[in-house]
Parts: structure tokens; sequence; C-alpha cells
């Protein structure tokens, strides 16, 4: 019995040598340039830059006004990018079809970053394009609905996306129409992609294939201008921009949500984080 | 494929050559007090040096030369006994050892005793429910899967849990068989604690590689287990009343040496407990958690050559929530459960003294199920009732037939068969609603999946010279899935090489496939993983495995040990995971659209120092390990840590009887910590619509994070007193008794990483009783 008691009178002296433990060593993490870019066709440059931080700190992200940003067209300097806002630097070349881009950045105290993609070359041709389009009054303000028809032929590569929307010239609409199709074009509904576009993959839509999309007026009714044109937009998306939305798609909806798996963001920057990515962007006038 | 046939072809004539005037001496080996088969049990004719070894079933067959023989029969819970006869015809003979009494004068153990050196298996390990009850353990509840957690190789994933991972190996790896039926969740109480109760256990047999041919179907261990076949002699009882649980086993004759039966049962009672607390604390609301375990087996000989065993096991955790408002206008209720229930039949016929048959059928269910009741009733004009129910199985019926053939002393050959039917639910929602109006039911899911899975195998342990004994085999499987059939070829061999008369050097090479995948989610550790089938889209599980390695006993000061070390790779194709942000929650998706399909491999190395024999028994284990995965859509195609990647993993066990009455026990365990994904860097991205950010936060890798080494001291104090016709056993102990933080969860708090440790120091009694 002596025993029993000796070991028990042990086990509260161990006991009473508790510690909290709380703060657990994190790997030091060394900040690395970001930068995000999407060149569209036909457009100029711009250009996020900034650097990551430890996800362990309270510090904010720096604001990089003098960082150096070149870019590049198929490995040569055709433009340096100049600080215009809050981490953004723009330029004045236009972005050409089937190029590959180069975006370098560096900054003090770190280490030089760059990225690349290839802008597409071509997108879909749109023909038989027909629009039901109509307008109406309700709740004394005006709505449009209806639907438009068209065939796609197909011209790109199975590693590109697209992404179709309608697109009111005024702007009133912030929300854009919520639009509606039949599969293999599909609307998220949310995520990275706004709900206001629909979303597809080449593989999915054979040569000359009939799309329908109409929109859906039991969504975001709003007083639009009835004078407006009204645009089809169709964004052809590039290997790394498809890939990194894919990825942010998932990132953001798995947020807030304890039994889902961990993502890792689709990153195509050397020694540095964030996306350098392109698309073909075309605007069919439905109504001038 | 004519080389397999030669092979084969060869294999069974070396092993059908017979030698004239040659007889058998034949029979069980069983325990003299209560008639239990003992396997395992050495039987060696010292003047000619041949020998073998009881098998599962207790059943021997040694064939030897005219004339006289002096058969030593013993086994390390046994004392050992001696047989001086004349063989002058096929002799039977049922053999009883008596108990080894634990005296701390027991004289020492010569060297050898031990048969390490002598085995061709390799990265196997016997254990007995005896022994697992020595081990202290968390709450002062025994448990056989924490007993092999101790062992190197073997790995328990997060603190306090029952996991079990082997080299590198997930835990659908693993082949659970009780009694002969496969079981395919083995933990209660999400994880604290496993489904074997250790009253019920006569026998473990953990193998880890080098893997014998009579075993297919899993990857990376084999854990058979034994349950007691009942006292033919007398009636006993052994229980416990512990501070969660309690336990009665009871055993004895129907017909005394003629039939046999064994019940126990275990219960956990914290809820029954806390009950009046948890009522009177909230308003209208019961909750609670409990485990149940029921084992049961009647042993029946119907002859000399035949026995037939029925034996059956049930276990079930149940979670459950109960609320009532309003004098019950309201009722809700919610429940969460998941449990096993098997049975096997089993008819053993010794055919003649060289040919052993065992026929098996099984039936085996895992069953998972979540669901909730809502009922609002205002009279009968207004009451609604409406319920969802999520529910997950796997039911499995296997026949199967085993013969162990010993046509001499030089070979032991085993062969046999199996098939399995398999029906999987995968995960169906079901949906109702009723109200006096209307009334709703539907279900959303896959439809059942059946698979038909064979297999046929055939051995020899071949003893080819006096230094040179090797475990050949060839395991044949295939499954029919979903109307396409994958055959498989898995060889499989075992090598002793005997380097002088005590230090065996060991190689093996197993070839493995599985069809069947356990999903788990890396984010938490509930019984949600999903057993499902393999398919034609989700091909099955495969894989080889080489290991070498070394084995001897060591006298010390008259003490003997064994010493084994070991080195093995491990390489494993078609693992499954959830793909980047799958959830276990997504009933949109067929788990087929949610999984990536990819490869793993494990290298490493074991040492085991182990002491069997006297009053200090124990052992010191070693493991230096790796273990990785690789998918290509997961961590950008990159090979990446599996979660229980650990690289040093130490424990060392003692055990030690002070007096005859007194004896202690003290287990200490270190391992690195497992592998986690956790944020570690931030950036910006701009929207998608051009206006603001987003910041991301990013692991610089799947289970790129180490969580820190775990470490943990447990003891276990038993005393004993024989009162008149019981034996009683007072038990304390301490888990993690010098209170040990260790991490089992990291979180992100305001910018700072920290840790949640669930178990402080657990002080524990238990009262046992014998009688």
């Amino acid at each position: 019995m002596k025993n029993i008691i000796a070991f028990f009178l042990f086990c509260i002296l161990l006991y009473s040598c508790q510690k909290t433990v709380t703060g657990i060593e994190v790997p030091q993490h060394t900040s690395k340039i970001t930068i995000s870019a999407n060149l569209i066709l036909g457009d100029t440059v711009t250009a996020n830059i900034g650097s990551s931080l430890s996800s362990y700190t309270s510090k904010s992200f720096p604001n990089y006004t003098d960082a150096k940003v070149y870019l590049l067209e198929n490995d040569v300097v055709v433009d340096t990018l100049l600080y215009a806002y809050a981490n953004t630097y723009t330029g004045n070349h236009i972005i050409k079809p089937g190029e590959k881009y180069t975006i370098k950045a560096s900054a003090a105290n770190l280490t030089e970053a760059e990225g690349s993609t290839v802008v597409p070359l071509q997108c879909f041709t749109i023909n038989n394009l027909t629009s039901n389009i109509s307008t109406f009054n309700q709740y004394g303000s005006s709505q449009r609905s209806g639907d438009i028809t068209f065939t796609l032929n197909q011209l790109v590569n199975s590693g590109q996306g697209y992404v179709i929307s309608l697109v009111d010239k005024g702007n009133e609409m912030s929300e854009g129409f919520f639009l509606t199709s039949t599969s293999p074009i599909f609307n998220d509904g949310e995520g990275f992609w706004s709900s206001t576009e629909l979303k597809t993959y080449a593989s999915n839509i054979g040569n000359s294939a009939q799309i329908k999309i109409s929109i859906d007026t039991s969504y975001y009714l709003h007083e639009l201008d009835v004078t407006d044109s009204l645009i089809l937009q169709i964004k052809c998306l590039n290997t790394d921009k498809l890939l990194f939305a894919e990825s942010m798609e998932k990132y953001q909806n798995t947020q807030d949500n304890p039994f889902a798996e961990a993502v890792l963001i689709y990153n195509n920057i050397q020694n540095g984080y964030g996306i350098v990515m392109g698309e073909y962007n075309q605007k069919i006038m439905i109504k001038p | 494929m004519k080389f397999k046939f030669n092979f084969i072809l060869l294999f069974i004539l070396c092993a059908l050559r017979s030698y004239s005037q040659d007889f058998t001496f034949s029979g069980y080996v069983q325990d003299s007090k209560s008639g239990e088969k003992i396997l395992g049990a050495t039987i060696i004719d010292s003047i000619s040096g041949k020998g073998t070894s009881s098998n599962n079933y207790g059943y021997y067959s040694l064939t030897l030369p005219k004339g006289k023989v002096v058969i030593n029969i013993s086994h390390i819970s046994f004392n050992d006994i001696q047989i001086d006869t004349t063989l002058t015809t096929n002799m039977k003979m049922n053999i009883d050892l008596e108990s080894r009494t634990t005296s701390v004068n027991q004289v020492n153990i010569t060297a050898t005793k031990s048969r390490i050196h002598e085995t061709t298996e390799m990265s196997t390990i016997s254990i007995s429910g005896k022994d697992v009850k020595k081990i202290p353990s968390i709450l002062g509840e025994p448990d056989l899967i924490k007993a092999l957690q101790l062992l190197p190789g073997v790995h328990g994933g997060s603190e306090g849990s029952a996991g079990f991972y082997v080299r590198g190996g997930g835990p659908d790896q693993n082949l659970m068989l009780l009694d002969g039926a496969p079981l395919y969740n083995v933990s209660h109480l999400f994880g604290f604690f496993s489904a074997f109760n250790p009253d019920a256990i006569n026998n473990v047999t953990l193998i880890k590689g080098g893997f014998p041919a009579r075993y297919g179907g899993r990857l990376s261990s084999v854990v058979d287990i034994s349950m007691k076949e009942g006292n033919m002699k007398e009636y006993h009882g052994e229980g416990s009343i512990g501070l969660i649980a309690s336990r009665l086993m009871i055993e004895g004759p129907i017909i005394k040496n003629k039939a046999s039966f064994m019940i126990s049962a275990r219960r956990t009672y914290f809820d029954i407990l806390t009950a009046p607390f948890i009522a009177a604390s909230n308003d209208g609301i019961t909750t609670g958690i409990y485990f149940y375990d029921l084992n049961a087996k009647i042993n029946y000989k119907i002859s000399d050559k035949d026995r037939v065993f029925l034996s059956a096991y049930n276990g079930q955790d149940k979670l459950y929530m109960k609320e009532a408002y309003g004098s019950s206008t309201v009722k809700i209720k919610n429940e969460l459960w998941w449990g096993n229930l098997c049975a096997t039949g089993r008819w053993n016929r010794i055919i003649n003294p060289k040919l052993f048959m065992n026929t098996s059928l099984i039936y085996s269910r895992y069953k998972f199920d979540v669901n909730g009741t809502y009922e609002f009733n205002l009279g009968t004009v207004n009451a609604t009732k409406s319920s969802a129910d999520y529910q997950s199985g796997i039911y499995d019926w296997m026949a199967k037939v085993d013969f162990d053939y010993t046509p001499n002393p030089n070979h032991y050959i085993r062969f046999g068969a199996n098939h399995t039917y398999h029906t999987f639910t995968t995960g169906v929602l079901t949906l109702k609603e009723e109200n006096n109006t209307s009334k709703y039911d539907t279900a959303i899911g896959p439809k059942p999946f059946f698979s038909n899975e064979s297999h046929l195998y055939i051995e020899d342990d071949y003893k080819i010279n006096n230094r040179i004994k090797a475990n050949i085999g060839m395991h044949l499987s295939g499954a029919l899935l979903r109307d396409k059939y994958f055959p498989s070829i898995e060889p499989r061999a075992n090598v002793r090489y005997l380097l002088d008369s005590k230090t065996a050097l060991k190689a093996s090479y197993t070839w493995m496939r599985q069809y069947v995948h356990l999903l788990s989610t890396s984010t938490i550790g509930l019984p949600t993983d999903l057993w499902v089938p393999a398919t034609d889209r989700i091909p099955p599980q495969y894989g080889w495995q080489a290991a070498l390695g070394i084995a001897r006993p060591i006298t010390i000061k008259k003490q003997v040990f064994e010493l084994s070390v070991e080195g093995y790779y491990k390489q494993m194709q078609n693992v499954i995971m959830y793909k980047e942000g799958a959830t276990y929650f997504n009933f949109n998706k067929s788990w087929e659209d949610m999984v990536e399909v990819g490869k793993g491999n494990a290298y490493g190395a074991e040492f085991l120092f182990q002491k069997k024999y006297g009053k200090l028994t124990g052992w010191v284990g070693y493991t230096l390990s790796w273990t990785n995965r690789q998918f290509t859509n997961i961590n950008h195609g990159k090979e990446f840590p599996y979660r229980y990647d650990r690289r040093n993993d130490i424990s060392i066990v003692a055990m030690y009887d002070i007096t005859d009455k007194i004896s202690i026990s003290a287990t200490w365990v270190y391992g690195t910590g497992n592998s986690v994904t956790l944020p570690e860097y931030q950036y910006q991205i701009p929207n998608a619509n051009g206006s603001g950010y987003t910041s991301v936060s990013q692991p610089n890798s799947i289970n790129g994070f180490k969580m820190p080494a775990t470490h943990r001291l447990d003891v276990n104090i038993s005393v004993k007193k024989q009162k008149k016709h019981i034996l009683q056993t007072w038990m304390f102990g301490a888990y993690n008794a010098y209170n040990r933080q260790n991490a089992f969860y990291l979180y992100n708090d305001m910018g700072t990483l920290k840790q949640m440790s669930l178990f402080p120091i657990i002080p524990s009694l238990s009262y046992n009783f014998k009688f």
C-alpha cells in the first residue's frame, strides 16, 4: 500500500510541473514577390506587384511604389510598367494573340520573380446568332428577358476554358444578368466566377454546337435604360487562367468548410507567388 | 507462364516425396486446465532435430522415422513437456500443457528456448490476450490495438487514438481478421478505443511484411485475432469494473470435454453516469455517447476428427442527442452510430494425420449511420414529421477452405481458396417528410455496388537444408468489378539463412493486391471515413514489399533476449485521396468524382529488442521511416509526406513482477509529430471583377508541416489478492504520468499557431476479478 500511495504522490508531483504550451514554432517565412496580371488580347498590361507574408503575422501587406517591372514579349523586353496606384503597375504595350508574355518584377530586399503565359491565338467563331431578347416593365422599372442562340465553331485546343456573359453597356446592372443554359454550359452560381457568367471547357463543346442562353428573370431584376446596347461577351481563357480560376474557385468554396480538403492555388511565378495569365475576349453586339 | 507452371509442379512433387518407414505423430496441443487449443506451440524431436508447430487451430503433425523419439513440446506461456516413445505406427496424441506460473523464483530459460532464428517468418509478432491486459492503457481499459501500436513499424495516428498504420500504409490496408472474419472499422469512441475486448481474445498475430501466401487482399498488414474457444472442463469467468466501462466474460463446458461456450460483453457507462447532470443543466436535452461489444463462441467436438465452431461479434458506438420542447410539441432526435457485426461458422476436419482442413462460412457487416428526426405535433391537424438518414456500409458473405498438409518434417504445405461477395452502400441520404396533407420520401446517392472477389493460394514452408529454410508461395486473386475483371498473380517468398547456429539472415518479397479502398478526409478523424470498392474507374490497389533483416537470441547473464533488425521498402499503386477542395458532405457528386488515384512509397528500418521470459519482460522498439504519396492533381503533382509519416518512433515497454501478488508495468513512447497541412504564407490576388483584393493563405506543401514531437509515460500497478474462489486484482494506473501536453490539433489564433492537447495526466482505477 505504501508503494501505491508513493506512486500517486509521484504523479501529483509531476502534475504540479504542468506548463501550458500555447505557441508552436512555425517556420520563418521569407517574403517573396507576388505578381498578378491578366493579359487581355488587344488591351495594355496591368499588373499587381506585392509581396507575401507569413500566415502568422499581424503585419499589413506593404505597398511597393518603386518596384522594377518589365514586360517581355517572346523573351524580349517590350515595355516597362510604371506604378499607378495601390501596388498596380501599368504599361502601354498592346497584347497580341498567340505570343508568349513574361512579367519580371524586382523590389528592394526581394528576389526577382517572373511569370510567363501565352495569350490565346484564336477563340470561337460565332454563326447564326439570333436574339429573342425584349424588355418589359415590372415593379415600375424596365427589365430584359428572353434568350439568344448561336453556333460555336471550336478553333482552339482542349486546354482552354470559356466564359460567356451578357453585358449591358450602360453598366447600371452591376450584378449582370443571371444566365442559364443547358449542359455542358453551366453556371456555378457562386465562387470565383460571377453568378452572371456561364462557363464551359473546350473539351465539352464540339464544332458547330448550338448554344442557347437565357436570362433568368427570377434573379437580379434591376432598373435599366432601354436605350443601352447589349453585348454578348465570350472570354477564351488560356490554360494558366483556367487552372488558376479553377483552383481559386475551389479555394473560395472551401474557406468556411472545416471538412474540405486543402486547396493549393495554381501559381506560375518563379521565385514568387501569383499568376500571369491570358485571355481572348470577344464582344459581339446584340443590340446596338 | 511456362516457368510458373514448372515452378508449381516442382513445388508439389518435392512436397509429396514420401518417406518409407516413417510414421506420423499428430494431434492437438491444448491447455491442460481449459482444453483451449494452443497455437504456435513447438513440437521437436530432439533425436532427429525435426520439428513443427501447432497451427491456428492447435493441430500438429510430425512425420518421423520409425524408432525411438524424444518429443519436446514448448510454448512461451506454458511449461515444457517431453515425451519419450517409440514410433512403430502412426500415433495420435493430444498434448496437454500446463500454464506457466509467473513465479519470481522461476528458473531462467536458456537461449535455446527462443526460436526467432529458426522460423522463416519475418516482420511477424504474436501477442497474447494476457499480455495485452498487462500493458498500461488510457483510463485503465486494456486495448489490443494500442498494445500493437507499441511495436516497431506500427503508428497509432493521433494522440490517444486506436489508429493503425503499418509501415506507411493506410488504415484500409490492414487485414483485420477476427476468427477469420474481416472487420472494417476497429475503433470505438472516435478512435480512442479499439473494438477488441481483451477478455475474449486468445492470441493475436501481427504480420507487417513477408506475408505468407495464405493471406491476401490487403497491402500493409495482417492482424489475425483468434477468440477464446471456451473452457471444456470447468466454468470460469472474469471481468472488470473500471472508471468508464465494465467487462464480463463467462466460459465453460456445455458438455464436458465435448462442447464449450464463451461469451463476453463490454459497455461504457459514461452516458448513464452523466445523464442526470446533463438533463438538469439542459432544458429538455438529453445527450450521450457509449459503445458496447459482444463476443460469443461455441466449440463442439463432433469426433476425434471433426470439430465445429460458431463465433460472433457485435460492436456498436452510438452518439445521441434528444430534445423536446413545449410538452413534447416539438421533438428532435439526432443519432450517429457505427459498428461491426460478424459471424463465423467453422468446421475443422482431420482428413488424415498429415492433412488438416478448415472450412469457414463468414458474414461481416460494417455500417455507419447519421440520422435526425424532427416531430412537430399540435394535435392531429397540425402534425409534421421529417427525417434525414445518411448511411454507408459494407456487407460481406465469404466462404473459404484451407488445408494444412505436412508430408514430412521438411515441408509444411498450406493451400486453399476463398470467395467473397461484397455489397457496398457508399453514402445514401434518405429524406422523409410527412404531414396531414402530403408525404415526401426520397433517397439521394449511389446505388449499392456489388462485387465478387476470389483468392487461391499455395505455400510451402520448406527446410532446404540445415541453414536454409524458405516459405515460398503463390497467391492468385481476382475481382469482378462492374463487368471488368481484375486478375492478380502475387508471388510470396520468405527465406531464412542461418549465419551461425543462432543468427538468422532473413529476406522476404511479397506482392499484394486489394479490392477495397478507404476514403478518408485528412481534416477530421471520424468514422465518416467511407469504405468504397475498387471499380473500373478507381482500380484496385496493388504493391510490393521487400524486407531484409537479422534475428538472433542473445543471452546476457542467463537472461534470454531476442533481437531483430529489419529494413524494408514498399511501393503502393492506385492509392486514393480526396481531391483538393473536395468535401465529405457533398451529395451532388459521386465519390468516384471526388477522388484522385495516385501512388505511395514507404521505407525504413525497425529495431526490436525483446525479453519474453522471466519476471521482467518487455521490449525496446525503434523505427526510422519515411512514407510519401503522389497524385497528379494534388500538391501540384509533387510527392508529399503521408499524414502519418513519422521519422523516429521509440517505444519502451517493461512489465515487472515485484512479488507474486504485485506487478508493475510502464511504457514510454516517443514519436516525431504527424505531418499536417497548415497555411504558412499569405498574399493578395486581385478579384476577378477587377475591384479589390482577395488575401489567400497557402501551405508550402500538402502535409508539409510537422507537428511537435510527442512523448508520454504510462504506468500501471496491479495488486492481486486471492479470496476463496475469486482472484481479485486492483489496477492503479496513470496515462501520461508526467503530464506531457502532446499536440492533438493545431490552429491559427489571431496570427499565433496554437495547439490543443486532449490528454493530461489521467489516473485510473479498475477492479478485476476472475473465478
